[in-house]
C-alpha cells in the first residue's frame, strides 16, 4: 500500500449532526450562505454563535437608520448583497396608538427580545447587535423632517444616543438644523 | 514509418470537418484509478472525474501514482463511509468535464448523511461540491425560528458551553497532574 490515511481520521465519533463539529472554515462558509434573518436568528443562540457570525464576515450592502418626524415611523432598513432584498425592521414603540401594522415590516422589539444582552433599551441592543454581527459596506442615517409639521418638531439627537456613540451627535444636529430632509453616511 | 504517415494522411480527409468533440475524444485512452472507503468496496473512477478532487489530483500528478499502481493499491479513504464515497464518486462522474451548474438538487436531505458528505468533500478538496453542500446546510435552517435552528444544528446554550469548558479544563488539569506524577515516578 503506497498511501495510508488511517492516522488522518477526521470523522467525528458521534453520529449526531452538529454545525459546531465542522472545521472553522466550513462553519464560516455555511454562515456566509445563510439568509440575513436566518443568520440573525442563529447569532442570538449563544455567545459562540454570535462570534461565529461576526467572524464569518457575512457581507451586507447597507444598514440605514431612518428617523422620521413621527417616532412611530422610525425603522432600520438592511439591504442584503446576496439577493438585493431589503429587510425592514420597525423601531416604533408598540404603545403608540397610531402605529400602522405592515406584515412586511419586522417588529424590532421582538428581534431585540431574542438578544441575550443586559440592556433596557431595545433600540440600543438591536442596533449594537446588528452592527457587530454583520459587516455593512455602508452605514447610513436617514433623517426625514417635514418642514410643514413644525409643531411636531422632534429632538432627533435623543434616538441617536440609542444607536450610536455620543461623539456623532454634534454632526447630526448640525445637519438637521440646515436641512429639512437629510441622508448621509457614517464612517 | 511511412505507412503510419500514409495511414494518418489518408484517414484525415475522411474525417468530417464538423466532427463532434465526443467523436475525437476516444482517440486518447482514458486512465482509471481506484478508491475505497471504510467498507473496502473499490470504486473505479476515471482520471477526468477525479480532477474534481484537488487531493487525489495532487497525488496522481505530483506523486506519480501510475494507473498500474492504482489498480494494485486503490486509494484508501478509511475515514469515509462507503455510501458517502459512492455519492462523491457518482457526483464526480456526473460532472466530469462539464461546467458545474449553479445549484445541485441531488444532495442528500438527511442531516447525518449531509454532515458526513460535507466532511468527506472537505477532506477530498472538491471545491464545487463543497460549495453546494454548504448552501444545502444553510438551507436546512431557512425561515426557522432560533429554537428550531438550535435543535437542527445542535447549538449549545451559553450555560452548556461554560459547563463543557469547565469540564475540559478539569480534564486537562487531571491529565497534566497525571503526567507530572508519571514523570516523578520515572525520575525515582
Amino acid at each position: 500500500m503506497i498511501f495510508s490515511f488511517k492516522e488522518m481520521d477526521e470523522t467525528p465519533k458521534s453520529r449526531k449532526f452538529g454545525l459546531l463539529k465542522f472545521p472553522f472554515a466550513l462553519r464560516e462558509e455555511v454562515i456566509r450562505n445563510m439568509e440575513f434573518m436566518d443568520a440573525f436568528h442563529f447569532s442570538t443562540l449563544s455567545k459562540r454563535s454570535k462570534r461565529l457570525v461576526h467572524n464569518a464576515k457575512l457581507r451586507t450592502h447597507s444598514i440605514t437608520f431612518c428617523l422620521n418626524t413621527f417616532v412611530a415611523n422610525d425603522k432600520i432598513i438592511v439591504e442584503t448583497i446576496k439577493d438585493g432584498k431589503c429587510v425592514m425592521i420597525s423601531l416604533a414603540d408598540p404603545r403608540e396608538s397610531f402605529k400602522r401594522k405592515n406584515p412586511d415590516v419586522i417588529d424590532g422589539r421582538k428581534l431585540a427580545n431574542l438578544i441575550n444582552e443586559p440592556s433596557d433599551d431595545y433600540k440600543k441592543k438591536l442596533s449594537a447587535h446588528l452592527l457587530f454581527i454583520f459587516h455593512f459596506k455602508e452605514t447610513k442615517l436617514h433623517i426625514e423632517k417635514a418642514v410643514s409639521n413644525v409643531h411636531f418638531e422632534r429632538n432627533y439627537t435623543e434616538p441617536l444616543t440609542d444607536f450610536f456613540s455620543v461623539g456623532c451627535q454634534k454632526n447630526v444636529r448640525f445637519c438637521i438644523n440646515r436641512l429639512g430632509f437629510t441622508a448621509f453616511h457614517f464612517i | 514509418m511511412s505507412s503510419t504517415e500514409q495511414g494518418t494522411s489518408s484517414a484525415a480527409p475522411a474525417e468530417p470537418t464538423t466532427a463532434p468533440e465526443s467523436a475525437a475524444a476516444p482517440e486518447v485512452p482514458e486512465s482509471f484509478y481506484y478508491v475505497h472507503g471504510k467498507d473496502k468496496v473499490v470504486h473505479k473512477v476515471s482520471a477526468g472525474a477525479l480532477q474534481h478532487s484537488a487531493l487525489i489530483h495532487g497525488m496522481i500528478s505530483n506523486l506519480g501514482y501510475t494507473e498500474e499502481q492504482a489498480k494494485a493499491n486503490p486509494f484508501p479513504f478509511e475515514n469515509i463511509d462507503g455510501d458517502i464515497l459512492q455519492m462523491v464518486v457518482d457526483w464526480c462522474n456526473q460532472h466530469k468535464g462539464k461546467p458545474t451548474p449553479p445549484e445541485d438538487t441531488n444532495l442528500p436531505k438527511q442531516k447525518e448523511k449531509l454532515f458526513d458528505l460535507v466532511l468527506a468533500v472537505n477532506y477530498l478538496e472538491i471545491k464545487e461540491l463543497l460549495t453546494y453542500c454548504c448552501k444545502q446546510v444553510a438551507m436546512m435552517v431557512k425561515g426557522k425560528s432560533p429554537e428550531e435552528i438550535r435543535e437542527i444544528w445542535m447549538i449549545p446554550t451559553d450555560a452548556e458551553d461554560e459547563a463543557a469548558e469547565k469540564e475540559a479544563k478539569k480534564r486537562a488539569g487531571k491529565e497534566a497532574a497525571g503526567e507530572t506524577a508519571a514523570a516523578a515516578g520515572d525520575a525515582k
